[in-house]
């Protein structure tokens, strides 16, 4: 089976996140109730005429400048025709000859720089929708709708190397503001090409291109049914023919789409009616010191500040809004090992819970620092912390509030603590005993009690102390 | 009547804009030259209407408000069909106006109509025409030229004072030529194509037909500038300067005697007027016919993909899949040359023939230096607008070769993307004869200053 080398390329399309369209002012919002956001500019009517949207030009420079592209100061757009009734004008435009950017690359974890040939501008299609009665009906809310493609060159060994490229780009996408990148949404649509080769052939096998690819899993899922596919047609002895493979994923299976359309059947050709895109090198540098600190910088950055773990830092990281949440809430805690769990665990289950972003939680972090600094401190205890964590995001009200208001005093001053332990070694003579006879370990179990008493409100330290003290007596 | 004295007319109530509104259906009514595809009646009455008021108030909103014009059937007029003269779109009605159109609208000018034209701006005889040949007014057996066919014929009958035409190799010239009147093409960039159906992008420019170059500064004034909706628009004026050196051709291939003499005469008279002649050599005209050709037909079959009776047009609901409705769409909706230039112009595009396209634009090149070099030590140059007078209906239909020879001498302006201007240079019997006059690029106020002078004085001769 490791006779053959695989060899993996993948374009992706990502919508851009602008208020209205590439080309003319109709908004972008796509979901919307068919044909609701179109105009005669974006239904192809005759004698329309496109005009750029620059508001989606600093928003593509800033992904290629971040996977390490040259930004080309002249690019121009161009027509890509073909007939499809989700294409309004019978050409789309894009650009071909002059892309925005090229020549960049994405390291990935094992250190391997996967090239980026080029990220070029264009704009999106409709929707072609089939109904139950076999109708077919049209959608242009997405007509026109900001796409940038991210080509990469055929640098991929395995479905994992794809995976993790894409959670990067999307990771970086969303980190820029960019896109929302969401899969299922189509906001960013990866396509792997796939071809085998002899480990002694020199020469690219033939590849194949796989569509309708719409989460990580199935792209995944793809890959391997692709691979396995063209291994079993090799070594029949049969040949690759290049097609486009439909990723059905109810059935979980590849289908052929059609023969794959050849360059010269899309006849390019510079658009005439959009002058070329000159760029000079103030607005690049403009541009370039408005990127934010990337995510994989940012992961590197926690583990060496922080002490944060590979998988912790990837975590945290992942969204930029939590890692500032986790940054600003942090702030003074000198014992960070111990709160790391709250961002790793508890509070990725509250926004999973309500399926929502770390903007939507009904605490700040203002007053998750405060929580975090009482911990430090040792005046909450863990899992009391967890109780007022909860509490704080059912009523967002600060941890201090919510201590108060059950009644109780956090800061239980000594003369209470003592009466506490008093009556813990009263009721719990027996133990007490046994502890006085030797059995250390028992020590743990009293502390245990106190705490149950002080129903988790008392200073553990304070009561670690006082009871040695007591018992000493 | 020219704008000045319509509206002279106006402001001494001679007569009224209304009033005039309804001579103008009753000529076009009588005369029945099939110059118009749409007439739009509710908009021309009710803007005449109001353009009233305004005169007996003596508050207008500008030089040609109240005066009465036509669009050629390839601008957006928002709720009015639009044909572009093809079977495809013979029921379309635009749902949005053309920049042109609004900023007419804007001065209070009256749209009496639509104009016929060869279809989608393909060919010189408009006899391409879905709806139909137009008559040439100065002898109805003859051709108005074309594409702008119709909008000619409607100035020089007197149907609209001005007419909006567009030009990619010829097509606001020629017919201007063969009906004797002002065809006027603009630097490209200067007036927004927005609302104009593409044929050529490149090439297409929106042009002016009038009575006089004067009538023409008008509206040119009014229509130029920049536009939202086209960025393409480059609306820089060259200095103001006289006029001095004007250079000609002395032998000019193809071209009919009777042509070549009333050419030589306005040469002469343009020395009599004190200026400067001096032959220049055209050798670049061949290779401008094939850049041109090779151009325009590529871009249209990309500008007409569009046209695929999914959305809107002649519309097909039975076929055996998509491409068969398709076919039929476009196999029925299109005619003959439109055909031809969408087949070879895909032809070239494609990837094993790239060379042809990229040849053409090498060739723009050439000619596009060829004519600045000219311009470097001229300032204007004058050229017959057409090899030959006006033809009769019917004689070059089948000879598509020598149809395509008409725009020798008007396609190398768009090339080079210049100002030129056609005018009437005299008769030959009934028919026509103009001169066109070719400027520096963004020469076009200068271009039309003089031209103004030259054109009265060839009138105090008639």
């Amino acid at each position: 089976m490791n006779e053959y080398i695989v060899t993996i390329g993948v374009e992706t399309h990502i919508q851009i996140k602008t208020k209205s369209k590439i080309f003319c002012k109709c908004s972008a919002e796509f979901t919307d109730e068919p044909n609701k956001n179109v105009c005669p500019i974006c239904m192809g009517m005759p004698g329309v005429m496109p005009t750029l949207n620059f508001e989606v030009v600093p928003l593509a420079i800033k992904t290629a400048l971040a996977l390490n592209c040259n930004i080309n100061r002249i690019s121009g757009f161009a027509r890509k025709n073909y007939f499809y009734p989700d294409l309004p004008k019978g050409y789309q435009i894009t650009q071909h000859e002059f892309p925005l950017a090229t020549s960049g690359y994405m390291q990935l974890r094992s250190g391997k720089k996967v090239r980026i040939r080029r990220i070029h501008l264009e704009e999106d299609t409709g929707k072609m929708i089939h109904d139950q009665d076999q109708n077919s009906l049209l959608d242009f809310n997405r007509a026109g709708v900001p796409l940038m493609e991210i080509v990469t060159e055929p640098d991929f060994n395995s479905e994992k190397e794809v995976i993790e490229y894409l959670e990067n780009l999307q990771r970086i996408v969303r980190y820029l503001d960019v896109s929302t990148a969401n899969m299922e949404f189509g906001e960013l649509r990866g396509e792997p090409n796939i071809s085998l080769r002899k480990k002694d052939d020199e020469k690219l096998g033939t590849k194949t291109e796989i569509k309708n690819l719409n989460s990580f899993k199935s792209i995944e899922k793809g890959i391997i049914l692709e691979i396995e596919r063209q291994k079993d047609l090799l070594s029949k002895g049969e040949k690759i023919v290049s097609v486009t493979m439909l990723f059905d994923e109810k059935k979980q299976e590849l289908r052929p789409m059609r023969k794959k359309e050849s360059v010269s059947e899309y006849r390019y050709f510079p658009e005439p009616d959009l002058p070329d895109l000159i760029l000079s090198e103030n607005f690049i540098e403009d541009v370039k010191k408005s990127i934010v600190e990337l995510p994989l910088q940012k992961m590197e950055r926690f583990q060496k500040d922080y002490g944060l773990n590979f998988e912790e830092s990837e975590i945290i990281a992942s969204d930029k809004d939590f890692a500032d949440f986790f940054e600003n809430s942090i702030d003074g805690v000198k014992n960070l090992k111990r709160v790391t769990k709250f961002f790793i665990r508890e509070i990725p289950a509250i926004l999973n819970e309500k399926k929502m972003g770390v903007k939507d939680l009904k605490f700040n972090h203002k007053d998750l620092n405060k929580l975090l600094l009482m911990i430090d401190e040792e005046k909450v205890n863990l899992n009391f912390a967890q109780d007022i964590l909860k509490k704080m995001s059912l009523t967002g009200n600060a941890p201090d509030t919510i201590i108060k208001s059950e009644g109780e005093n956090l800061s239980l001053n000594e003369k209470d603590v003592e009466n506490m332990i008093m009556e813990v070694i009263e009721e719990n003579g027996k133990e007490v005993e046994r502890y006085k006879n030797g059995e250390d370990k028992l020590f743990g179990y009293l502390v245990g009690q106190c705490m149950k008493k002080t129903k988790n409100r008392a200073n553990p330290k304070l009561i670690n102390e006082k009871l040695k003290e007591i018992l000493k007596k | 009547m020219n704008i000045e004295d319509l509206r002279e007319s106006f402001i001494t109530g001679k007569v009224s804009p209304v009033e005039i509104v309804d001579n103008l259906y009753k000529k076009i009514d009588e005369d029945d030259l099939n110059d118009f595809i749409t007439l739009s009646k509710n908009i021309a009455y009710e803007t005449a209407y109001l353009s009233e008021k305004r005169y007996k108030k003596g508050d207008t909103v500008s030089d040609i408000d109240g005066i009465p014009f036509s669009l050629k059937d390839n601008f957006a007029v928002k709720g009015l069909r639009m044909t572009c003269g093809s079977k495809i779109l013979s029921d379309f009605i635009s749902p949005y106006d053309s920049t042109v159109y609004q900023r007419l609208k804007k001065c209070g000018a009256v749209l009496i109509g639509k104009n016929n034209l060869d279809e989608f701006a393909m060919g010189s005889s408009n006899e391409t025409s879905f709806f139909g040949v137009v008559k040439n007014p100065c002898d109805r057996e003859y051709v108005p030229g074309g594409s702008s066919g119709g909008s000619a014929v409607s100035v020089a009958s007197k149907h609209s004072t001005f007419s909006i035409g567009s030009d990619t190799g010829g097509s606001v010239r020629q017919p201007a030529s063969f009906c004797g009147v002002v065809g006027f093409k603009p630097t490209y960039g200067k007036i927004s194509r927005y609302g104009l159906v593409a044929f050529s992008s490149s090439l297409d420019t929106v042009g002016i037909i009038t009575l006089n170059v004067s009538d023409c500064k008008k509206v040119f004034k009014i229509v130029r500038g920049n536009d939202e909706h086209d960025s393409t628009i480059d609306d820089y004026k060259n200095e103001k300067r006289d006029l001095k050196k004007i250079c000609f051709v002395k032998d000019i291939p193809h071209a009919d005697l009777k042509v070549t003499k009333k050419y030589e005469e306005i040469c002469s008279k343009l020395e009599r007027m004190g200026f400067s002649l001096q032959p220049v050599n055209l050798d670049f005209i061949d290779l401008s016919m094939a850049a041109y050709k090779i151009q325009t037909m590529c871009e249209a079959s990309s500008n007409l993909a569009r046209y695929d009776g999914i959305k809107y047009g002649l519309q097909k609901v039975s076929g055996n899949d998509l491409f068969d409705i398709y076919s039929k769409v476009r196999g029925e909706g299109f005619g003959k040359e439109v055909k031809r230039r969408i087949m070879t112009g895909t032809y070239l595009l494609m990837y094993e023939n790239g060379k042809y396209y990229s040849l053409s634009f090498k060739l723009r090149d050439y000619i596009s230096n060829s004519v600045d070099r000219i311009f470097e030590n001229f300032d204007m140059m004058v050229l017959p607008t057409s090899l030959s007078l006006p033809f009769k209906i019917g004689e070059r239909v089948d000879d598509p070769v020598m149809m395509h020879l008409s725009d020798s001498l008007t396609a190398f302006a768009n090339l080079a993307n210049v100002p030129a201007i056609n005018i009437n240079a005299g008769y030959y019997g009934k028919l026509p004869i103009g001169v066109q006059f070719i400027g520096k690029r963004n020469d076009d106020d200068n271009l039309l200053d003089w031209v103004k002078i030259i054109e009265e004085e060839i009138k105090k001769d008639e």
